[in-house]
């Protein structure tokens, strides 16, 4: 079996920093992919005049969306900001991410 | 065509994307501190002349140590391999959902029974060709039997067609780049062309719009980029034979083409081979026919940092010939073998394409 195989050099200086940035640029393209269809999605609904992309955009959750949502957006920051700082965890940290996941 | 599914198209949009962000955001700051360090100048100096193979390495090492100073260079070079694996790892499995659709589309299609196709399987296949991943694809040339689908319906239309790889300078037209080297041809009627390494015959197709009513013959090693060829010439009429052969050693006669052509293909073989092809070219010509190459510029045709960016895809993307192919002088080459009336010039700005021609003495 023919392969491609990495170059042993790291272009960032050391090998982690390349893995690190390898696992950015695919969370990147992960990210575009799903911004572009949720794009396409939007556009496919108001051609069938299922939504109003407009009214999407002036569109104000509240009441229980806006509280979902705000538990979702302090989770993911808490995850993905804190990651460098959470260096241990309890029983309780554990089943409070469950708890809103 | 086929046409890729939403998470294919749009990973590969990502990658053009990145891929521009990187060639031209990036490398401007690149240029920018490199040109700020002490060393600048005088290794502008120093590369401006021709030098041994050895001479050149030591020049490129103590380039791209100063080069490697810039931060924004190091991300541009990490994005620039990113990408270039990624073409594939993520243009394989998209061509892949539609191979169905992509197989009724060639078995529906029409011949104009205008194109030939002749392969050789007892043809002896350079020791030097085998086993490369050319350009970071698994199996290189033949490795992959939809090829043709994955670049005209995946890399070309989403990352190669902004440019920024390679010798390729970023918003750079590759196929325009084609139609500008030809009208470099100072033979104005040619009624035979021969194309040495064609593949796809992308070049040739170009060829047949420019000259309508000359006989085209393509030679090529692989031949999964000789099927590709054949089956885009026999979808638009185009009138093409194409032929797998060695350009070292091709079927034509003495004197028997007008005009050989050679686009991007020298920086893919060793030195020592591209002076026999170019031999050989010089004994299938006419006197007075022409030879025209288009390949990346060699190094003292370019400053210290696109030098360093050449040298790079060495071994970064599988190109095992790139720096020995930029560290000699085609035109010289081409002197040596017999032409006249050689010269050498760049058509767009950082040296590519880079256009060598010579004529055979009338």
């Amino acid at each position: 079996m023919r392969t491609v195989d990495r170059p042993e050099r790291p272009y960032l200086g050391q090998k982690e920093l390349d893995d690190l940035m390898r696992m950015n640029s695919e969370l990147l393209a992960e990210l575009w992919i799903l911004r572009d269809r949720v794009t396409v999605l939007e556009h496919m609904l108001q051609e069938k005049s299922v939504i109003d992309r407009k009214q999407l955009n002036e569109y104000v959750p509240q009441g229980d969306l806006a509280k979902e949502l705000e538990r979702e957006r302090a989770a993911l920051i808490e995850r993905v900001a804190g990651a460098p700082h959470a260096t241990s965890y309890t029983f309780e940290s554990l089943a409070r991410q469950a708890d809103v996941g | 065509m086929i046409t890729l599914k939403q998470r294919g198209r749009a990973g590969l949009q990502f990658l053009g994307s990145l891929q521009t962000f990187s060639s031209s955001t990036l490398r401007d700051i690149a240029e920018q501190d490199y040109a700020a360090q002490p060393e600048a100048p005088e290794l502008a100096e120093e590369f401006k002349s021709d030098a041994r193979p050895h001479v050149w390495q030591d020049r490129l090492r103590r380039a791209r140590d100063v080069v490697e100073r810039s931060k924004a260079y190091r991300f541009n070079r990490f994005y620039q391999r990113w990408v270039g694996e990624q073409n594939y790892i993520r243009a394989i499995p998209a061509v892949e959902a539609r191979r169905t659709e992509w197989q009724a589309i060639a078995d529906a299609k029409k011949p104009k029974d205008t194109s030939r196709l002749q392969l050789n399987p007892n043809l002896e296949i350079p020791s030097w060709y085998e086993g490369v991943e050319w350009h970071l694809e698994p199996g290189g040339w033949d490795g992959y039997d939809m090829t043709q689908p994955m670049f005209m319906a995946g890399i070309g239309p989403y990352v190669f067609v902004h440019g920024g790889y390679a010798a390729v300078d970023v918003f750079a037209d590759i196929r325009s780049q084609r139609g500008r080297v030809l009208e470099q041809l100072r033979v104005s009627d040619p009624k035979r062309i021969y194309e040495v390494g064609c593949g796809g015959a992308t070049t040739l197709s170009i060829a047949r719009q420019k000259f309508p009513n000359a006989e085209l013959i393509g030679g090529d090693l692989s031949p999964a980029l000789l099927r590709s060829g054949h089956f885009m010439s026999e979808m638009l009429g185009l009138n093409i034979t194409f032929r797998q052969e060695d350009g070292c050693n091709v079927a034509e006669q003495d004197n028997s083409v007008d005009v050989v052509i050679s686009y991007a293909v020298h920086h893919e073989m060793p030195p020592v081979v591209t002076e026999k092809v170019i031999r050989e070219m010089f004994r299938i010509l006419q006197p007075g026919g022409e030879m025209i190459i288009n390949d990346p510029p060699p190094f003292r045709a370019v400053n210290p940092l696109q030098a360093v960016v050449l040298d790079w895809d060495t071994d970064n993307r599988a190109e095992p010939f790139f720096s020995a192919a930029a560290s000699i002088n085609l035109a010289e080459i081409m002197r040596d073998a017999g032409f006249v009336d050689v010269d050498e010039f760049a058509l767009e700005k950082r040296g590519y394409p880079w256009v060598t021609r010579g004529r055979k003495p009338a």
